[in-house]
């Protein structure tokens, strides 16, 4: 069926600190963003998220001069003639709170692992996972989940064709805990495991609890697939939190059904483009797309690779009183460029854990508040890794997945002074290796795009090739074994107005070329033997086509992983000289 | 613009509504006196599973093992219960090992919840019972001074109001606690040693009421046995008049502390409740409220961080701070009379 071409789609996206609405509107044919407008999110038992939404609608209508509300109230659909209403809503939010969750399986590093990555790439709380070790007393396991009372059980287990015994246990187990607990704790039961016990499970199991059967999470061993068990919980989280935020409901009745969390949307566009992107360049095998979120509540990152995607959202804060709230500091205390004692990390981290939409007004604060975001960008990437294997970063180019374009969000990065402090951001936090290209998505876009696409397909992929996001730079991140000051890599550049020169690369540094916004230029990549920039090995160079960023192209070749000194004002220059590099 | 809210009232109707999760029993009747301690309702779930393989101990087969049980699910028994009987030639009984309820049979085995999880939900205030929420709780009325906080240890208390001597100057030392006395509820300014929380406890005090506490002191307030909150924030800082003028005018009265949250979800922030205070109550707001100006604010960032101040004017375009952000901002006219710019998203609602 021939999808309707729609001309004006309303996008709300409702985080924890702000709500955005943007207007997407059809332009010479494609798609484009007309504007945004921002307002902080109205959340919390006394109010409604409605006026968060009316509050950022009001400066999206002031700015873009579209009429979207009536004078009376409420929107105007649909759209009659140019600037005068909309056709549809999308809906994004990270309001709600994370719904606690269980996890039964049965080998550690079968299913669990399986369930345990399912569940942090949502919004759960993650309050126990047991497995088959846990099943030797039952019991225990009966006490333990009336103990938790989770919202959500995943049951994961058993191969297609698998083994039965151990998950017919972990039936048992449910159906008596699912008896005894009262009816407004009962929790809601996702089956994903071995199909052949569908019916014992449905027999058993659905006289005392809400029940969602999925396919399989692992119907191989090794073999994972998480998208229909992610939309059974997707689904779950948005029904909880209907219920738990005031206005919500309402909103999402203003959509047709293009409602999402926002990590599962943004994880959705990140599967989308990553789908675009290997369609259009399908030369390059092995080519992959990684988007990270620094948002107020959370920390999104996202990757997707042949076809494979994986997603971990983590609190953007730490329980304040958790022991590792030191290891944390530490870390922070590490990449602050301006002199701050372990006392000053630790107030920055506590209040802005207890104040998430604080904005930096001191040096010392964005320092800080730059720094955390480094390591919150580190400890992401690590926790992706270690849920999926086939994700990694930072080692060789070569072996490494080629994550390419890198999009990142976040007031930390698309607000930051400079371009050069946002990319530092990035390097330092994720440490690639090979080429990249870094894109800064400024307006929270990801998303509402995931939520729109389903209505327009074409949406995402006009919007992301238009100036709604900006390109900050191509990174060139060549892998060496060679010593500090050794010439690792020659850059011949030709750019499109005739204009060519050489710049030969050492190792330990970070340079920039000057390559202006919007301009092509060729660059002829020609390491040494001992070097690999991503040409499948080491001492392989090649061409590579070009258009400039706010920073042109910024060659990284400090090495993997980063090494900082361990004198506080040797390291705090290394800094310094680094942002420098890359104007300030 | 919005902004979170703290409320600081001399005066104000306080309402507090405690309710259970499941359905369960409510101990309170409208009209009862509450202290924070009391339990208001609570609810009671079978657990302390224990399996009795009945074809073990009887040597039966399933089958025959289930169709010798002498008792119904749900039967409530003691220790000592015989739970299956197998007649013959020589009588075999199976006995219930505790005292408990018949959750489940099967499989030759029968299941016993020989304990429960007890789920309730205390009043966390002094207060009256205004309304009787069946099976589910009940709501607590005061009238009285009300003081908000960051953080809280989750604990709940209650005692005689003692705010402790320099609570504006400096930092507060072990020594200014020598004269507290058992059960009071102390009020103090910052709190940088571990000796003061230590030597509250030692003095058998009912909680504390801090204006700051030391970022590494979190984890030993967090596990001390008496209520602990945080009014302004974390390490050092000036603390407010205003906060002062409340807890000195409701010294040496009995006041009650809720160190629970904050939880965005619920409205619930850690609080200190002086009740049945005359006068004319103020409004209250919620969780969150619209900066206006004339209002009372706490500033959260920068150099005058937890200074309270009143907004004079709103920045008309935005103003560049030092950071280099360009950031939507209001003048704030601090208690003494210093005006300074902070960004909108930095200052808290006191109301």
């Amino acid at each position: 069926m021939q999808q309707e071409i729609l001309s004006a789609l309303l996008g709300l996206d409702i985080g924890r600190i702000n709500t955005r609405a943007s207007l997407f509107v059809i332009s010479e044919g494609k798609y484009r963003l007309l504007d945004c407008g921002i307002s902080p999110t109205s959340l919390g038992p006394e109010l409604h998220l409605g006026t968060g939404v009316n509050a950022a609608l009001q400066v999206l209508q002031q700015k873009s001069g579209h009429v979207i509300m009536k004078a009376e109230g409420g929107l105007v659909m649909p759209a009659t003639a140019v600037g005068l209403g909309i056709d549809q809503v999308a809906l994004t939010t990270s309001a709600g709170p994370r719904i606690r969750a269980v996890v039964l399986g049965l080998s550690e590093h079968g299913s669990l692992r399986a369930g345990y990555a399912l569940a942090g790439s949502m919004m759960l709380a993650l309050v126990g996972c047991f497995g088959l070790a846990d099943l030797a007393d039952g019991s225990s396991m009966v006490d333990a989940l009336i103990r938790l009372r989770p919202d959500v059980v995943l049951l994961v287990g058993g191969e297609d064709a698998g083994a039965e015994a151990p998950v017919r246990r972990w039936i048992e187990v449910l159906r008596l805990a699912g008896a005894l607990l009262p009816i407004q704790v009962k929790p809601t039961l996702i089956y994903a495991g071995n199909p052949s016990l569908e019916n014992d499970i449905r027999r058993r199991l659905e006289p005392v609890l809400s029940l969602h059967i999925i396919p399989n999470i692992q119907p191989l061993i090794g073999e994972w697939d998480l998208v229909p068990a992610k939309n059974a919980l997707e689904k779950e989280i948005l029904r909880i939190w209907e219920d738990q935020v005031p206005g919500l409901v309402d909103l999402t009745n203003l959509t047709q059904n293009l409602t999402g969390s926002n990590g599962f949307m943004f994880n959705r566009s990140t599967r989308y483009l990553n789908r675009t992107f290997k369609g259009s360049q399908g030369e390059l095998n092995g080519r992959g797309i990684l988007a990270v979120d620094l948002g107020g509540g959370s920390t999104t990152i996202s990757a997707g690779l042949d076809g494979q995607t994986g997603m971990v959202i983590e609190d953007a804060c730490m329980d304040i009183a958790s022991e590792q709230i030191d290891a944390l500091c530490k870390t922070v205390q590490q990449w602050a460029v301006t002199p701050v004692t372990l006392q000053e990390v630790r107030q920055y981290v506590i209040e802005q854990a207890l104040h998430p939409a604080v904005v930096p007004e001191t040096i010392k604060a964005l320092s800080l508040s730059q720094a955390a975001a480094r390591y919150r960008l580190q400890h992401a990437a690590k926790q992706l890794s270690g849920n999926y294997p086939w994700f990694t970063l930072n080692d060789s180019p070569a072996r490494a997945g080629h994550f390419e374009p890198v999009i990142a969000s976040g007031a930390v990065l698309t607000q930051a002074p400079t371009p050069g402090q946002a990319m530092m951001i990035l390097l330092d936090g994720l440490q690639p290796c090979g080429i990249t290209t870094m894109v800064l998505d400024q307006n929270h876009l990801m998303p509402i795009l995931g939520a729109a696409g389903e209505a327009q397909p074409v949406l995402p992929v006009h919007v992301l090739a238009s100036d709604a996001f900006v390109n900050l730079g191509t990174v060139i991140s060549p892998v060496s074994q060679a010593s500090a000051g050794k010439d690792i890599l020659t850059v011949q550049v030709a750019v499109d107005d005739g204009k060519t020169y050489s710049v030969d690369i050492t190792q330990g540094t970070l340079r920039r070329l000057v390559i202006p916004p919007g301009v092509s230029a060729v660059l002829e990549l020609k390491p040494s033997r001992q070097t690999d920039i991503g040409f499948n090995r080491m001492g392989v160079g090649g061409s590579l086509k070009v258009t400039g960023g706010l920073l042109g192209v910024v060659i990284d070749a400090r090495g993997r992983p980063l090494r900082l000194p361990d004198a506080d004002e040797s390291r705090m220059e290394q800094l310094r000289r680094w942002l420098w590099a890359l104007g300030g | 613009m919005f902004a979170d809210v703290m409320r600081l009232a001399s005066v104000m109707d306080i309402q507090r509504t405690r309710r259970l999760s499941v359905t369960g029993c409510v101990l309170v009747s409208e009209g009862d006196q509450v202290h924070p301690e009391d339990v208001i309702a609570e609810a009671a779930i079978s657990s302390g599973m224990l399996v009795i393989d009945l074809s073990l101990a009887l040597s039966l087969p399933l089958e025959e093992a289930e169709a010798c049980i002498v008792r119904e699910l749900g039967d409530e028994l003691e220790e000592g219960d015989v739970v299956a009987q197998c007649d013959g030639t020589i009588s075999r009984l199976v006995r219930a090992p505790a005292d408990g309820r018949l959750v489940d049979i099967r499989e030759g085995r029968a299941t016993l919840a020989a304990g429960e999880t007890l789920i309730q939900v205390k009043a966390g205030m002094l207060g009256r019972i205004s309304e009787v929420i069946p099976e589910f709780g009940a709501v607590i009325q005061t009238q009285g001074s009300l003081v908000q906080g960051v953080w809280g240890n989750g604990k709940v208390g209650e005692g005689v109001l003692n705010v402790l001597a320099g609570y504006q100057e400096g930092s507060l030392e072990a020594a200014a606690l020598e004269d507290v006395e058992n059960g009071q509820l102390l009020a103090g300014g910052v709190c940088l040693h571990a000796a003061v929380l230590e030597a509250c406890v030692e003095k058998g005090c009912a909680g504390m009421i801090l204006n700051r506490l030391a970022p590494e002191l979190i984890p030993l307030a967090k596990d001390l046995s008496v209520p602990v909150i945080v009014l302004s924030g974390f390490g050092r800082g000036l603390a407010d008049k205003r906060t002062l003028d409340i807890l000195t005018a409701g010294s040496g009265k009995t006041a009650c502390v809720n160190a629970s949250g904050p939880d965005l979800f619920t409205s619930q922030r850690p609080e200190m409740i002086i009740p049945e205070v005359e006068g004319e109550p103020e409004d209250g707001l919620g969780f969150q409220g619209v900066i206006t100006i004339g209002q009372d604010v706490r500033i959260l960032s920068g150099e005058y961080i937890g200074r309270v101040g009143t907004v004079a004017v709103f920045a008309k375009s935005p103003v560049r701070f030092e950071s280099g952000l360009e950031l939507l901002s209001a003048a704030v006219q601090l208690e003494d009379g210093d005006s300074v710019s902070v960004p909108l998203q930095n200052l808290m609602i006191l109301r």
